[in-house]
């Protein structure tokens, strides 16, 4: 069973550890520093969307949001029964890229994930949507694929916003809270190397515990403060900074942002401005793609 | 407790406020015989009640003392010198003195009272007046176990009773002394809320006691984390989860924390003080 990535991003980069399986992934963009980094991994790299498709079983769409009406346009055409379609795209329902397939096929398998940078070291947390025409065993398949490199499950795709605000998002608010972190370390005399080793060991650590333990994380932090000791001290100012309200606030403003590309990316608008005239250049140059027939693509 | 021992015990109070009256009520509600319990205070003003218990009163301390074994010093602090003084000559090997004058601490009640008198001091909070107090209270120099359990056999009727060391009793105040003020601010601005959304304030207050009272037995008779009690009502994208947003967006936890520290801090200034003025 082979797999296929249309982009080879970030995303591909991370996802690409999922080296069990054979490899294809494709970007008209040579110059991306993910390419190389996927060719050290052995991925099969082109510059043909078309031959990625023609190469996978599993095809995932690792490409940006406003990119996949248009991605979707150039493999219709060369989507077989056998492909389950995966997409990352933040925002992009199931129903929009079904939508577009159904010009091209009865019944595309389509699911939709979302998952986070961390899989590159193989602890992502990633959720999946099941599409219309997708069994329970594609779900399975994705999600076996997907718990090699971190903690899979299945959601309801209309969580997948909240997912993005906590988890999606969630390791950027964890590297700041350790550069802020090693800052305070480095305040109070500690080498800066270490402070960074420290705090990133600490959170790692303190996730580990609340994840092995069935306890609430409530009762753990109880655990950690001695009575009128240095911790419960540094919580109070913790709770003073409301500390509490502003990962709230953080986790909500990634989710009601995601909401929002999510209509812009329902509009099945791509403005030209939004693709490197370079990039068209080089994916109209690929045998037998064409710019679908539809004024209204936007597309020149 | 042997309750045996416990009915042939004497009880006395100087000092007939509300402190010393919810701490009769549940010992009362022991093995104590009301025969066996008597109040003195200066008027006859709050006298009433405890005669509708059965109690005896009197307006004399030394005949509270002679005849009780266990004798509550329930006078407002600024008094205490003054009765223990006038007490002192009186107290036995046999007399058990329980101080629960806020702020006093138990050198001071020591110094008062003649040398290896066993002193204990209590510090129990206003819902002591319907059995649902907490008290916590610190053994003096003298005062064994045996007296501690004893005490605490008398008074576990009237709620939550722990032991703790001296030091401990000025956080008793903070959190639980005053923290029951607390409450009230809460459950007043709950029944605010509601009042601003639309409901008459009666039943917006009612409703609002109702609740921290129901919320307050769950918590304490599930032995469940508050956290995890909290966890448990907030549904996913649901009421709670939006409300106790706004909590924390407007620093309730912090503030909390701090109220209990002031409360805390000023007892321990309070008893400083009164150390100071006890001394001859």
């Amino acid at each position: 069973m082979s797999v296929g990535f249309i982009g080879a991003g970030q995303l591909a980069h991370a996802l690409g550890v999922i080296a069990t399986h054979r490899i294809t992934a494709s970007s008209p963009d040579t110059d991306l520093p993910t390419v190389s980094g996927l060719r050290k991994m052995g991925v099969n790299l082109t510059t043909s969307n078309k031959e990625t498709v023609s190469k996978s079983d599993v095809l995932f769409l690792a490409v940006k949001p406003h990119i996949i009406p248009f991605v979707l346009d150039e493999i219709g055409p060369d989507i077989e029964d056998r492909h389950l379609i995966v997409s990352c795209a933040a925002g992009v329902t199931i129903s929009s890229i079904e939508k577009k397939l159904l010009q091209y096929r009865s019944a595309p398998k389509v699911m939709r994930c979302m998952t986070n940078t961390p899989v590159v070291v193989k602890e992502g947390a990633t959720v999946y949507a099941t599409g219309t025409h997708a069994e329970v065993e594609d779900g399975k398949l994705l999600e076996q694929l997907m718990a090699s490199v971190g903690f899979c499950t299945e959601v309801e795709e209309d969580l997948i916003d909240a997912v993005t605000g906590l988890s999606g998002s969630g390791p950027a608010y964890a590297f700041t809270a350790l550069d802020a972190l090693a800052d305070g370390g480095v305040k109070m005399g500690l080498p800066r190397r270490l402070a960074v080793r420290l705090g990133a060991q600490a959170l790692l650590g303190a996730a580990k515990m609340l994840l092995e333990s069935e306890q609430h994380p409530g009762q753990l932090k109880d655990n950690v403060c001695s009575p009128g000791g240095a911790t419960i001290h540094a919580l109070h100012v913790l709770e003073s900074g409301g500390f509490r309200s502003l990962l709230i606030n953080a986790v909500e403003a990634s989710c009601i942002r995601t909401r929002e590309l999510q209509f812009l990316a329902d509009q099945e608008r791509i403005s030209p401005a939004a693709i490197k005239k370079t990039t068209l250049d080089k994916v109209l140059q690929q045998p037998g793609v064409t710019v679908s027939g539809k004024t209204d693509s936007g597309l020149v | 407790m042997d309750p045996e021992m416990d009915s042939q015990l004497k009880i006395g109070f100087i000092g007939a406020g509300n402190m010393a009256f919810g701490i009769a009520k549940g010992i009362l509600s022991g093995n104590v015989l009301p025969v066996n319990v008597k109040v003195s205070a200066p008027s006859s003003r709050n006298l009433g009640r405890f005669q509708e218990l059965g109690i005896a009163v009197t307006h004399s301390n030394v005949e509270v003392v002679c005849g009780s074994d266990v004798v509550f010093v329930a006078v407002k602090p600024h008094l205490v010198p003054l009765v223990l003084n006038e007490i002192s000559q009186h107290i036995t090997d046999r007399h058990i003195i329980v101080s629960v004058a806020a702020g006093v601490t138990l050198a001071t009640v020591e110094e008062l009272l003649p040398e290896n008198t066993v002193a204990i001091r209590l510090m129990p909070n206003l819902p002591c007046m319907v059995q649902e107090g907490a008290l916590l209270f610190a053994r003096g120099t003298h005062a064994k176990q045996e007296d501690g359990a004893l005490l605490r056999s008398l008074l576990h009727r009237c709620g939550l009773v722990e032991e703790g060391p001296e030091a401990w009793i000025d956080i008793h105040t903070g959190l639980s002394g005053s923290g029951v003020a607390f409450v009230y601010l809460f459950a007043e601005a709950l029944a605010e809320g509601a009042v601003k959304m639309g409901m008459p304030s009666a039943l917006a207050h009612s409703i609002a006691s109702q609740t921290v009272l129901g919320a307050g037995r769950l918590l304490r008779d599930s032995g469940k984390h508050p956290a995890q009690l909290r966890s448990e009502v907030c549904t996913p994208g649901g009421t709670t989860i939006y409300g106790l947003h706004t909590l924390e967006q407007g620093g309730v936890r912090a503030a909390t924390m701090s109220a209990v520290e002031s409360a805390t801090e000023r007892a321990r200034e309070l008893g400083r003080k009164s150390a100071a003025g006890g001394r001859k």
